[in-house]
């Protein structure tokens, strides 16, 4: 299955009452006021090219990610976006013919050609760091100079939503998902008659573009923490020629701050070690980056912090990660732009799934290294975000805005080319990962605006492995009486939007990113929808997924099937007071929590701040339950879909719902535990072979000749980079020597989706102040 | 000569910012790796490196080629490069693809080892 969503423009009939269980065809929605139409579409805004520390050029990247074909992945908006601080690679530089354009033909030169390298030399500017032919160009300079003019190019040749980002390297923690959108792709471009030759009288870009990526360079020079450029965003250092930034902040001490630097007119903490309180310094810079966003692009802008266990705890000293109260404080300071996590990293095929470890981080202060949070990911999904209960369920505990978002932070192929099916590091935007938004463009076009405005509404679902490719989750109010709803009608309104590929516009009902707001004693009626596409996934892999085979289920890798749907419930209590004992803790450090042997302790050891003992799985659904979800025939394309609901009794108290899913159920050995909870990925990660334990026993008779990239989707047993091992005996299973999951199979086969919640706020309980 | 910001490994002495080399063309026998040590809060010394691709490892100014026992002063950054002393991987098992990493693992007398990823950063200079 390759998955492809239609663009179609739907009109909306009238709703029909009444739907039925079984195989049945699914009735038209009716369009209510209120909304504009919109549709769910798939998206990545965080991935890398050689300007950055990636291996291939924007073009080709862009190709993977966004063309349909095979090879490529089909997203319907695709946001560029590389590491913040400098580089010397010219990513415009692309690799061979088929990625040439009228304006950035092919040249001898590629794009790990270093800017003073190129024909002609582009000379960077501003803080000379590192020498000639070799110095490296602010990122600033490269956004705004080269990489916006492609872009747009881009975007207006290919008909693409396209725009750029930035991986920030974060002051005080690592890295985060950012962009300002301001002044990329104007309206003009809409009816801009393009070139159709490059422009060499430019200083190495092609292109002079109609909008600008100005406001997000200057972002990145005055923010990022790895920009200690301090000219300014000019020529050279105290030269007036050029973008003459100050990077001042309304109602800031800004100049009085100790960490002002007058020539660069913006904040560089300094200090290291012990006692230098640089992490919190720069924390502090953070914060008054999210307050330049909000006085200067407020609808403009998202600031989404990503693999944010990676890097272990907030270190108060040093750059480390981040604390749940770090993530408050973002909120709060800036709610309409960080608005959410990525808390299901990218790297998902390397040694260490999403690069999480143990022992991975130095730590200030600490003799020994410290673990990522967590200690490594669990089913792909970092620690904050998969364990129920903890970070994620504590701020939607509160009652905030705040998102779940993966991404695929594509770099390279590890030891295979760009163009190979597998890989032993990240998959390529759109492949594995992917986030479906609600974008309410109407009949117009994608823009980013609307989809800037889809991801801070939180009406957005996560997808590995095309587990699911549509999702309506609804939540409607039910009164006794003439007020009521049976499930059917809200199955219905579900149905609907799912099969539409658009959500619902009903009063008294509510999806993902909203709040419903009801009377005590409301009955809520929760209807789910989903798709799990028919065929096969991008998966090269054709053979049984040795995760389930251990369970006696024999399913091929590249075509999973959906096991079951958790529907977590959690009570909201209100946004805490920074400053009191439950806005800030820890998550337990290294072994406190991920112990040698792979099993994990339990919230009890979790600190009140970062935990929400009330959330917890109320409902499974599957195929195989008391009452199990019903198939459902699309009446657009006749696509098979699932329908499932579930009411919460009598409410009192104000409250989230959210859902995750799994193509394992549970108790599937080193996966899933009873409760279907995702295990820790130690398992498979082929960084420590000696603690892989699911071996992958299908033999492989699939030729893939040496010294050619392997470009099929067929490869019949366990890959040749796979691990071979020797798992001891345990129990009544032997001893076995041979291949074990690790890579790129060990991401396949483990899949997971992750909704976003709706909120119940019950009058007189709580008020979900996040959502209005 | 680094890309912008990428992968860091850490042992609890110092941190090491990403290891780099080019690419080889078929049958080259050796490549240069190039590494910065920073945030060195203790002295140290590069005493090991391995990796799948190569079959050792070896300091080499240009004349003379030595184990590998690089010295990591405290408090400065210190980098190994294309130029002087070099480290460097002998006996290639195939050649390093632009664009691929590989795995590298390093071994510091006082830090102990990390496993680091080796990434195939820009074409040969030939």
């Amino acid at each position: 299955m390759a998955s492809r969503h239609t663009k179609s423009h739907l009109a909306l009939a009238a709703l029909a009452a009444i739907g039925s269980s079984g195989l049945a065809t699914a009735p038209t929605l009716a369009s209510a006021a209120g909304k504009v139409p919109g549709k769910y579409v798939a998206g990545d805004f965080h991935n890398h090219t050689t300007c950055s520390d990636g291996s291939i050029s924007m073009q080709k990247l862009v190709n993977k990610a966004t063309t349909q074909g095979d090879g490529t992945f089909g997203l319907d908006w695709f946001v560029q976006a590389g590491h913040g601080g400098s580089g010397n690679r010219n990513c415009t530089l692309t690799e061979d013919q088929t990625l040439s354009t009228p304006v950035y033909p092919v040249t001898p030169q590629g794009p790990t050609t270093t800017w003073q390298n190129t024909t002609p030399p582009v000379q960077p500017k501003g803080l000379v760091s590192g020498t000639a032919p070799n110095q490296v160009m602010w990122r600033w300079q490269s956004i705004q100079e080269f990489q916006y003019p492609l872009i747009e190019y881009l975007n207006a040749f290919k008909n693409l939503p396209l725009f750029l980002g930035i991986e920030s390297v974060v002051a005080g923690h690592e890295h985060a998902s950012m962009s300002v959108i301001t002044g990329q792709i104007p309206l003009s471009l809409d009816t801009a008659t393009l070139p159709t030759a490059p422009n060499y009288n430019l200083n190495g870009s092609r292109y002079t573009p109609l909008g600008s990526a100005s406001s997000l360079a200057q972002w990145e020079y005055c923010f990022d923490r790895n920009d200690v450029d301090t000219s300014r965003g000019n020529t050279t250092v105290g030269s007036a020629s050029g973008n003459n930034w100050t990077c001042v902040v309304p109602g800031s001490a800004n100049e009085a701050d100790a960490s002002w630097n007058a020539t660069a007119q913006k904040l560089i903490p300094t200090g290291s070690g012990l006692g230098s309180g640089l992490g919190t310094k720069g924390h502090l810079k953070t914060l008054e980056a999210m307050k330049w966003m909000v006085a200067n692009h407020p609808n403009g802008s998202y600031y989404v912090p990503a693999h944010l266990e990676r890097a272990g705890p907030f270190n108060p000293d040093s750059n480390n990660g981040f604390n749940v109260e770090h993530l408050r404080n973002f909120n709060n300071a800036a709610p309409n732009v960080a608005f959410g996590f990525e808390t299901q990293p990218g790297h998902g095929a390397s040694s260490d799934r999403g690069e999480y470890a143990v022992l991975r981080n130095g730590f200030v202060g600490s003799a020994t290294n410290v673990d990522s949070v967590g200690g490594t990911t669990y089913g792909g999904t970092g620690v904050y975000g998969a364990q129920v209960g903890g970070v994620w369920d504590a701020l939607l505990g509160e009652g905030r805005n705040y998102w779940f978002f993966a991404s695929s932070d594509w770099h390279n192929r590890g030891s295979f080319g760009p163009d190979d099916r597998r890989t032993t590091q990240d998959f390529l935007p759109g492949e594995y990962q992917r986030n479906y938004t609600m974008v309410r463009n109407g009949s117009d076009k994608l823009r980013p605006q609307g989809i800037v405005d889809g991801l801070r509404t939180g009406n957005n679902f996560a997808a590995s492995g095309q587990l699911i490719d549509r999702l309506a989750f609804v939540a409607c109010a039910s009164y006794p009486g003439p007020a009521a709803k049976s499930n059917a009608a809200v199955e219905a309104i579900a149905v609907a939007a799912a099969t539409h590929n658009t959500d619902t516009d009903v009063a008294g009902c509510a999806t993902m990113g909203e709040k419903l707001k009801v009377r005590p004693g409301a009955e809520i009626v929760v209807s789910i929808v989903v798709r799990d596409p028919a065929g096969t996934n991008f998966s090269p892999y054709a053979f049984p997924n040795p995760s389930l085979l251990q369970i006696g289920v024999n399913q091929p890798i590249n075509a999973p099937v959906l096991d079951h749907i958790d529907l977590v419930r959690g009570m909201v209590g209100g946004y805490r007071t920074p400053g009191a004992a439950d806005y800030a803790g820890e998550w337990p450090r290294n072994t406190a929590w991920l112990r040698a042997d792979g099993t994990t302790a339990d919230l009890s050891v979790v600190p009140a701040a970062a935990k929400n003992t009330s959330a917890m799985v109320v409902k499974t659904f599957s195929g195989s339950a008391v009452t199990p979800w019903a198939a459902v025939q699309s009446g657009v394309d006749n696509t098979t879909f699932l329908k499932m609901t579930y009411r919460i009794p009598a409410v009192a108290a104000s409250q989230y719902v959210r859902l995750r899913g799994s193509n394992l159920p549970a108790s599937v050995p080193f996966e899933t535990d009873a409760s279907g909870n995702p295990l820790a990925d130690v398992y498979t990660n082929a960084s420590n072979p000696a603690r892989l334990r699911i071996p992958c026993t299908t033999v492989q008779t699939t030729v893939i000749p040496a010294g050619a990239p392997y470009t099929g989707t067929a490869i019949d047993g366990c890959p040749a980079h796979l691990p071979t091992v020797t798992i001891p005996a345990s129990g009544n299973t032997p001893a076995y020597t041979g291949k074990a999951v690790a890579f790129d199979v060990a991401a396949w086969s483990d899949l997971w989706f992750y909704s976003n919640p709706i909120y119940v706020e019950v009058s007189g309980s709580t008020t979900v102040a996040g959502v209005r | 000569m680094l890309p912008a910001h990428a992968h860091e490994y850490y042992v609890p002495t110092l941190r090491i910012s990403h290891p780099w080399c080019r690419a080889t063309p078929a049958g080259a026998p050796n490549a240069v790796v190039c590494i910065t040590f920073d945030e060195v809060r203790a002295a140290d010394r590069l005493v090991w490196v391995e990796t799948p691709v190569a079959t050792s490892a070896e300091l080499f100014d240009g004349t003379v080629a030595r184990p590998v026992d690089f010295a990591i002063a405290s408090g400065r950054d210190t980098e190994l490069g294309e130029a002087g002393t070099v480290l460097r991987l002998t006996g290639l098992t195939q050649a390093l693809q632009l664009g691929r990493s590989y795995p590298l693992r390093l071994v510091f007398a006082q830090g102990g080892e990390v496993a680091a990823t080796l990434d195939v950063a820009y074409a040969s200079l030939r």
